[in-house]
């Protein structure tokens, strides 16, 4: 029984098809500019992804979580978002970063082991810091939706985390408080059925999006490898919450193509059949058929979009080994904004 | 063009090393960037490394079984062109860390326990052991009136007016902080002093000597080693040392020269001294001295061997003296100061400079005469005014 | 003359920080309506609104975690943990994310937040409503933690707390929340990292904090009546800790008593311990002494008495340091 919120039935919303056909409405209310973006950022993330894993094996990262497969489901609701709206996400969304404007490069100093979290400025980029506690930042966001509420800025806060983020106590916390304080958040769960080697089916018994209505909030379920449903429910959940209508829950149903970082093996527990079968449901695949059978797109654009690709990714590659050791101050400063007499000592003792 | 080595990357969170399964690509192959170079087996799983260059395969190290540490050659590439930038460590605007130091201990740990009499260490508390320090007090020869047998201030500062009772006279000396050097000198010294050496003396008229150095505006130092020089091809032992049961004789005379330096007494070389002639000989004994007094002295000039030993004791007096030999040389020699004698010339009794060598030999590799004759020969050289003018200047 | 009890007290600094800051929010569980289960947010919802002073679900992890978000959004939170135990539930939080957010950013999101926990044992409270729990946060590097010990010191640390721009916790003696204290409140005086004197004398000195202050005081009343001049010191601040002070202490008086209800092990006398021999080794005329909690879980209210350090515990101690 459907509890009354809840938009989706039992099949996830969709407009494009795994074989690039329309299946749904694909007027999302975006001119064939924007999707000609969509497109190309799907395209300069996955290049990305694939560069920063090479990056691993050379050693010039230290472990690297890829998003292949995935990269619909980040751009898509990233796209979505206005100028001042603010993202609090987990450790894999460097799709979501580029279409936020992160410089994919301090991004990454984060996996090079030269920085925490947060190289970048997240109030400037309105991108928070890298999160590797799971579910952690989903209670950031809601404190951070309560604090746009109190000023009433309008501004929206999107909040990504994974399928098993929804088993840890900050899911629920924090979903509850988005609950009863009403904030204008986006709850954004990347569903990618695999949380390191646990499948979601052993993650949880039911349904992430039917959880929305115990929390007072409307379920979608949304298929995550479609950019354009993607970006559709995520634009109506902002909507909703601009609008002082209180949160929305969102289940993007995608898979995780790689492994869960460059330090996992899946072989050891998942069958290549599974990942063939993912494949053939790919995001980036289906929109660019989509396109070209629309006209929006020809082979000569697509090979402009896999050179600037390319030419992203080695720039990356260029700026990002160039990066040396990060000076031994480091440790110290930013600690506090008033730090102590006796802190200042230690520094001292530390760096002679 | 360039050449990189890449080396094994920690594939995944301190792994310690790969096996190369296969190598996919071969000398001498041109490669692209991220081409897939090599299999490796970790301990967690297999993985294909791409290659971090574009360019030409140089050299593969290791080959397929092999494990390959992580942080060792893995392959050399040639690296063409324009653009090479630096890889991994260079070019970047951010500093490099500085060292972290270590603080230091604050406890200088002085009056250690486990002192001369009891065996046992003398009890007091912190404040009471600083009170003995300051006040020159040995708490092992303190009598304890405190709980538990412990010294306390009293029995300190009892201990302070009455001069103690302790075994020595305290306050009656004054320390003088020993130096590494000095402590390394002493051990070396030490070492030294078990060789069997016995020291021979001759007198040397320095009529001769006195006359070609001041032509040549030098002091006698060179000429003397450049007369050495000619002297030890006929009498190698001079210029040999002992070597667990044999007996080496060097063919170039490394001049092991004392000198006073600040620190102590330092050693530096004279390398190759029989071939330079009197002149480079005076710039280079000069340039020692100088650098030995300054503290300048290189690495090369005090760690290098030598093959004789030289002291210019007559530098600061001494007519005669028992050199100990310089380590590594059969043979140490004091040329001690040139000063009016009566000597016996011709029957008369005639006032000449003159001079005392004082030679120290190993007796493991000389004996009386042998050392003997060689003197002989380097007096008489010595003694000549033509062949002394026969040095090479 | 105004009489100050330290609840009326803390409820003044909420007062008057409210007031002077737009920004800040205090929230936690049963904190708005009913003005605190100790009743130090009594009344403030009333005159600030439920938009500033407001209740939670049961949600420490929220509680903690979400004043994170708020302060990325330019808020200074002022949150309450209800009791000591159930702090822990937002120690994820506050370990990871409160305390280090401000290094991650680079100091670009600072954490204004103040953590109020009332805290350790002395009211025949149930379980897990007496324990010490500053050891887990003095040990969080990027945090301060402070305890007050009297009325009129918890407004000035309170307010401090509440003004600094880095994340502080303050723990708050339950068992002296309705002790009275006659004076002016105010900000002036000692700041966050500075302890006080409470009693002057030279030949050993006893540090304490919280509920213990005043046991250490009584302790050195009687033990002053032996001829034995007994220092007391107010930690106030845990971390920072005043080094200064310790050092003065170790040079002046050369014998040094710790009191603390937490567990003996790891505890606040531990590092104090450690500090003393640091700075003063030299002066030190006895072993630091500890009187502390025993290494068992907190008891029941029965037993509560034979956990914590009595008077006449600590005046043993006292003797046996200065007769060492």
């Amino acid at each position: 029984m459907d509890a009354p919120g809840d938009r989706a039935g039992r099949e996830p919303e969709r407009i494009i098809l795994p074989d690039g056909t329309a299946v749904g409405d694909p007027d999302v209310g975006l001119s064939p500019d924007d999707l000609r973006v969509l497109l190309r950022w799907m395209v300069v993330a996955r290049r990305l992804d694939r560069e920063c894993i090479a990056l691993q094996r050379q050693g010039e990262l230290t472990v690297y979580p890829g998003y292949e497969g995935q990269e619909a489901a980040q751009i898509g609701s990233a796209f979505a978002l206005g100028p001042d709206d603010m993202v609090f996400p987990t450790f894999r969304e460097l799709a979501a970063a580029l279409v936020r404007g992160v410089d994919p490069v301090r991004y990454l100093w984060y996996h090079r082991g030269t920085w925490h979290g947060g190289p970048y400025d997240p109030r400037a980029t309105r991108f928070g810091p890298i999160c590797i506690p799971i579910a952690t930042q989903i209670v950031h966001a809601v404190g951070y939706a309560l604090g746009q509420k109190l000023d009433a800025t309008g501004a929206v806060t999107i909040a990504y985390f994974g399928d098993g983020s929804t088993s840890e106590g900050d899911f629920h916390e924090g979903a509850n408080l988005a609950g009863v304080w009403k904030v204008p958040a986006v709850l954004f769960c990347q569903n990618n059925g695999w949380a390191i080697s646990v499948p979601t089916a052993e993650q949880t018994a039911g349904e992430i999006w039917r959880r929305g209505a115990g929390y007072g909030m409307p379920g979608v379920l949304v298929d995550g490898n479609d950019v354009l449903a993607v970006y559709r429910a995520t634009r109506d959940a902002l909507a909703r919450a601009r609008a002082g209508d209180g949160p929305t829950l969102i289940e993007a149903r995608t898979y995780r193509i790689g492994a869960h970082s460059t330090a996992d093996d899946p072989t050891r527990y998942r069958d290549e059949a599974e990942v063939e079968a993912a494949r053939a449901a790919d995001p980036i695949a289906r929109f660019r058929t989509w396109m070209t059978a629309t006209g929006h797109a020809d082979e000569a654009l697509l090979t402009a979009y896999e050179a600037e690709a390319e030419a992203f990714a080695l720039g990356v590659r260029d700026q990002l080994t160039a990066q040396g050791a990060p000076p031994v101050e480091w440790l110290f400063d930013w600690v506090y904004a008033a730090p102590p007499e006796a802190f200042e000592r230690q520094r001292g003792e530390a760096l002679g | 063009m360039a050449e990189r080595v890449f080396a094994m990357p920690d594939l995944g969170e301190g792994l310690e090393e790969g096996k190369i399964v296969a190598w996919l690509v071969a000398e001498g192959d041109q490669v692209e960037l991220n081409q897939p170079l090599v299999e490796v087996d970790t301990a967690k799983a297999a993985v294909e490394i791409p290659s971090p260059y574009a360019g030409r395969v140089v050299a593969l190290h290791g080959s397929v079984g092999e494990d390959v540490p992580v942080g060792a050659p893995l392959v050399t590439f040639l690296v063409g062109g324009d653009e090479l930038g630096d890889v991994a460590g260079g070019g970047s605007p951010d500093r490099f860390p500085r060292s972290l130091t270590l603080p230091q201990s604050r406890w200088s740990g002085d009056s250690a326990p486990g002192s001369v009499t009891s065996g046992t260490p003398a009890k007091a508390t912190p404040a009471v052991r600083k009170l003995a320090r300051d006040l020159g007090v040995d708490l092992a020869g303190v009598i304890a009136t405190g709980p538990d047998g412990r010294v306390v201030e009293g029995d300190v500062r009892a201990a302070a007016v009455k001069g103690g009772a302790s075994e020595q006279d305290e306050g009656d000396f004054e320390r003088i902080e020993v130096s590494s050097v000095r402590r390394e000198i002493a051990r070396v010294l030490g070492e030294v002093a078990a060789i069997p050496q016995v020291t021979t003396f001759r007198t040397v008229d320095c009529g001769a000597l006195e006359a070609v150095r001041r032509e040549l505006e030098v002091s006698p130092l060179p000429v003397v080693i450049s007369a050495l020089a000619r002297t030890y091809p006929a009498h190698p032992l001079l210029n040999a040392s002992w070597h667990e049961d044999e007996i080496r004789t060097w063919r170039h005379l490394h001049v092991g020269l004392a000198v006073d330096a600040p620190r102590g007494l330092a050693v530096p070389r004279l390398r190759d001294a029989d071939t330079l002639g009197i002149g480079a000989l005076a710039e280079e004994i000069r340039r020692s001295a100088e650098a030995a007094r300054e503290d300048h002295l290189s690495l090369e000039e005090v760690t290098g061997p030598v093959t004789m030993g030289v002291s210019n004791t007559g530098a600061y007096g001494s007519e005669a003296g028992t050199p100990l030999l310089t380590p590594g040389c059969a043979v140490t020699i004091a040329f001690g100061v040139i000063s009016p004698r009566a000597l016996i010339v011709e029957g008369e009794v005639v006032a000449r400079p003159a001079a005392t060598i004082s030679l120290t030999f190993d007796h493991r590799v000389l004996d009386g005469a042998a050392a003997g004759r060689a003197l002989t020969a380097l007096v008489a050289l010595l003694q000549s005014p033509d062949r002394l003018r026969d040095l090479p200047s | 003359m105004s009489e100050w009890t330290m609840s009326g007290a803390l409820n003044a600094a909420l007062r008057d920080a409210l007031r002077e800051d737009p920004r800040v929010l205090v929230y936690g569980e049963d904190v708005g309506r009913s003005g605190g289960v100790f009743r130090v947010t009594d009344g403030l919802q009333t005159e600030f609104s439920a938009q500033r002073v407001f209740d939670t679900p049961i949600s420490e992890a929220g509680i903690a975690g979400t004043a994170v978000g708020l302060a990325f959004a330019g808020w200074k939170s002022v949150i309450e943990m209800q009791f000591d135990a159930f702090s822990y539930p937002a120690l994820e939080q506050v370990i990871d994310h409160v305390a280090k957010m401000r290094m991650r950013t680079r100091g670009r999101v600072d954490m204004p937040i103040t953590i109020r926990i009332p805290s350790f044992g002395g009211i025949k409270g149930k379980e897990h409503h007496g324990e010490s729990p500053e050891t887990y946060y003095v040990h969080t590097a990027g945090l301060k933690v402070v305890v007050p010990s009297s009325p009129l010191d918890a407004y000035r640390l309170l307010r401090h707390a509440i003004a600094d721009p880095d994340p502080v916790v303050v723990l708050e003696p339950k068992a002296r929340y309705w002790t009275k204290e006659a004076g002016e409140l105010t900000t002036d005086g000692l700041a966050i990292g500075r302890g006080r004197v409470l009693r002057q004398g030279d030949d050993v000195t006893v540090i304490a904090y919280g509920t213990m202050v005043a046991r250490a005081l009584d302790a050195a009343a009687t033990v002053a009546e032996e001829g034995v001049g007994v220092r007391v010191v107010d930690l106030r601040s845990l971390s920072p800790l005043d080094e200064d002070l310790l050092q003065r202490c170790a040079e002046e008086t050369g014998r040094v008593v710790v009191v603390h209800e937490a567990p003996r092990t790891l505890g606040m006398g531990a590092e104090i311990a450690a500090r003393v021999m640091e700075l003063g080794f030299d002066s030190l005329e006895a072993p630091v002494a500890r009187v502390t909690g025993w290494d068992a879980p907190y008891p029941p209210a029965s037993l509560e008495q034979h956990y914590l350090p009595s008077v006449e515990r600590i005046v043993e101690a006292v003797r046996a340091t200065v007769a060492y």
